[in-house]
């Protein structure tokens, strides 16, 4: 009797969501139920705070301190202290110390203001070096490098709406005028740039925006308000950013052979 | 009844206040009109050798004005590269009165604006600044906004500063006769097109540049009516001259004639000072120590040199600076706490708590 042919084990795609305290929207999108489809494994990986900075980058990865592994503020799901490119076929940095808000306010002044501009060639210079200052954007340039299929990176959202006092708003004046364009205009310099170092840009989607350069109040954590933070954002923001992760081109593009070999 | 030298302090007589001194205990070349501070803010423009006014004053903790500082994100390098901290406003070097007072009309409404645009394959370049940006602009628009800021720049530094340092650097120039303006460089040598009808050259009189200075010193004055004005000369000599005669001998023209203008501006102005970096370089008592070999530009222990007879003399006549008493910026050190790292614990501790 002629064998039946075995069907081949379906390998699931390996996914990383790495971040520091940002990396809680997209848990707590998990923790309600999100669902990125039964042909993905997802693992988190990072920490929060001050202890983000005891990620460290090595010639092949990024490996945990010591401290941060005896300690409480390493996540990681499945329990490595360190990931590599190999690990996984694809990969989010959410937040990761990269602040688009900051890069936001430094540049955005100049295209309301004639007598605050800043030239191109000057905002192309400050590109470069907003990226390369960040550690998780040369970590992201690794992963890439180093073979890893999808790497995304999606900074951390802009400031939260209602909470600005505590920022020096008075030299921001005018950006509340910005519009879906002048944001895109800033957002494809980024995407340009990370592109360069073969990272995917995951921009801030225009429905969580407010008032030129805020996240509309919705997307602010639960008690944002009464905390004065300004900065974490809850599982609806987490559900969108992972809307446009997993329903990217890329992340398609990575879907195909699975179920190519799903067939077989 | 003794006569009128027989009173005078050492420094009056060449013997004693030179001849008998090693030229580097040579001292109290400044009388100081004014005290500067350490918390005066003090604005520099001017020829290259004004540079070396903000670095020291920097160093020494005086609050030096930086009225165009490089914007965030911008590497110290790239900074330097489009020429943002190296004067407190983005002009690049003024090296003429004229110039000096066409950018305060300039920034005070009192001239039209200037809107040649010198083009070269493709890039753009501001005929008041050509080297500002080391590759031009990416458009006529993006030049014209970029002068728009840095006179506003000029404005915040001008209506805001205690003391304007200006460094006087050159007699020769090149005017747009059409336009009625001096260009920054000859056209052509870095940009533009050079038009022998519309370009004039001019190697300014006493008298023009006297008027000149005496402009801006007003314009100055009507903007900021407790302002200080600190004259120097630049001790650099000419890299070329178009006058016809030797650039060593066109060199001597050049510097006397602002010598004289500031001297000038001094005893016309109350609230003007000229300190003497040009004699301390250049004076034959100094035997050209200060000069590298190229018998052009000033070596850094010149440059020391003339900084510590500033501050010395300013000692001397005023007694020494208290510590300033506006807030300094803190030191580099450990990273302050950041938004993310505020309450970031407990968003992490939340969201992984429920899984």
């Amino acid at each position: 009797m002629p064998s039946r042919k075995a069907k081949p084990e379906k390998r699931k795609l390996r996914v990383c969501l790495y971040g520091d305290s940002n990396l809680a929207a997209l848990r707590l999108a998990f923790n309600e139920g999100y669902d990125p489809g039964d042909d993905v494994e997802v693992s988190f990986f990072g920490a929060q705070g001050p202890a983000f900075r005891q990620l460290r980058q090595t010639k092949d990865g990024v490996q945990a301190d010591k401290k941060l592994i005896n300690g409480k503020e390493l996540i990681s799901t499945d329990g490595r202290s360190g990931i590599k490119p190999s690990d996984f076929d694809a990969i989010l940095f959410i937040g990761a110390r990269l602040r688009a808000h900051e890069y936001f306010h430094a540049v955005m002044p100049g295209l309301f203001h004639r007598d605050r501009s800043l030239s191109l060639a000057v905002r192309e210079a400050m590109t470069a070096k907003f990226l390369s200052s960040c550690r998780s954007v040369r970590i992201a340039t690794l992963f890439s490098s180093n073979g890893m299929p999808f790497v995304a990176f999606a900074p951390s959202g802009f400031l939260n709406e209602g909470l600005s006092k505590s920022h020096r708003w008075e030299e921001l004046a005018g950006i509340e005028i910005a519009k879906q364009t002048d944001r895109a205009a800033i957002w494809s310099v980024l995407e340009e740039e990370l592109s360069k170092r073969g990272v995917t840009l995951i921009a801030q989607p225009e429905e969580t925006v407010a008032s030129g350069c805020l996240t509309k109040a919705q997307y602010a954590v639960d008690d944002a308000k009464a905390l004065g933070d300004a900065v974490h954002k809850n599982e609806a923001y987490g559900k969108i950013i992972l809307d446009h992760f997993f329903g990217s081109k890329e992340f398609a593009a990575l879907r195909v052979p699975v179920r190519e070999s799903e067939l077989s | 009844m003794g006569h009128p030298y027989e009173d005078l302090q050492e420094t009056a007589f060449w013997r004693t206040a030179v001849a008998e001194k090693h030229s580097l205990h040579i001292s109290g070349l400044w009388q100081p009109r004014f005290k500067i501070g350490l918390d005066d803010r003090i604005v520099t423009a001017g020829s290259c050798f004004a540079q070396h006014f903000s670095r020291a004053l920097v160093k020494r903790g005086y609050s030096w004005f930086n009225a165009e500082p490089a914007p965030k994100f911008l590497s110290a390098d790239d900074a330097s590269r489009f020429n943002y901290g190296i004067f407190s406003f983005r002009t690049g070097n003024i090296y003429t009165a004229r110039i000096l007072r066409q950018w305060l009309e300039l920034a005070f409404g009192a001239r039209d604006p200037i809107e040649e645009v010198w083009e070269k394959e493709g890039r753009f370049y501001d005929p008041l600044r050509p080297v500002i940006e080391p590759n031009g602009f990416a458009s006529a628009d993006e030049m014209l906004a970029s002068r728009e800021t840095t006179l506003r720049s000029i404005r915040e530094a001008v209506q805001g500063t205690d003391v304007f340092v200006f460094t006087m650097g050159l007699t020769e120039s090149w005017q747009n006769s059409e336009l009625d303006y001096e260009y920054a460089l000859c056209p052509e040598t870095v940009a533009g097109t050079f038009d022998p009808d519309r370009d004039q050259f001019e190697n300014q009189s006493f008298e023009a540049i006297q008027a000149d200075m005496a402009a801006a010193i007003k314009l100055l004055l009507r903007e900021n009516p407790s302002i200080r004005v600190m004259l120097t000369v630049s001790p650099v000599p000419l890299t070329a001259t178009a006058s016809g005669d030797h650039v060593l001998v066109a060199t001597s023209y050049s510097k006397s004639v602002l010598r004289a203008v500031a001297g000038a501006m001094r005893d016309r102005f109350e609230h003007v000072d000229y300190f003497p970096s040009y004699e301390i370089i250049t004076n034959a008592a100094f035997g050209g120590q200060f000069f590298a070999p190229n018998k052009r530009s000033v070596v850094p222990e010149g440059v020391d040199f003339v900084m510590r007879n500033f501050f010395a003399d300013q000692e001397r006549v005023f007694g020494k600076n208290a510590p300033a008493k506006k807030a300094r910026a803190p030191r580099r050190g450990k990273a302050a706490p950041t938004q993310d790292d505020v309450r970031c614990e407990e968003e992490m501790l939340n969201a992984f708590a429920q899984s």
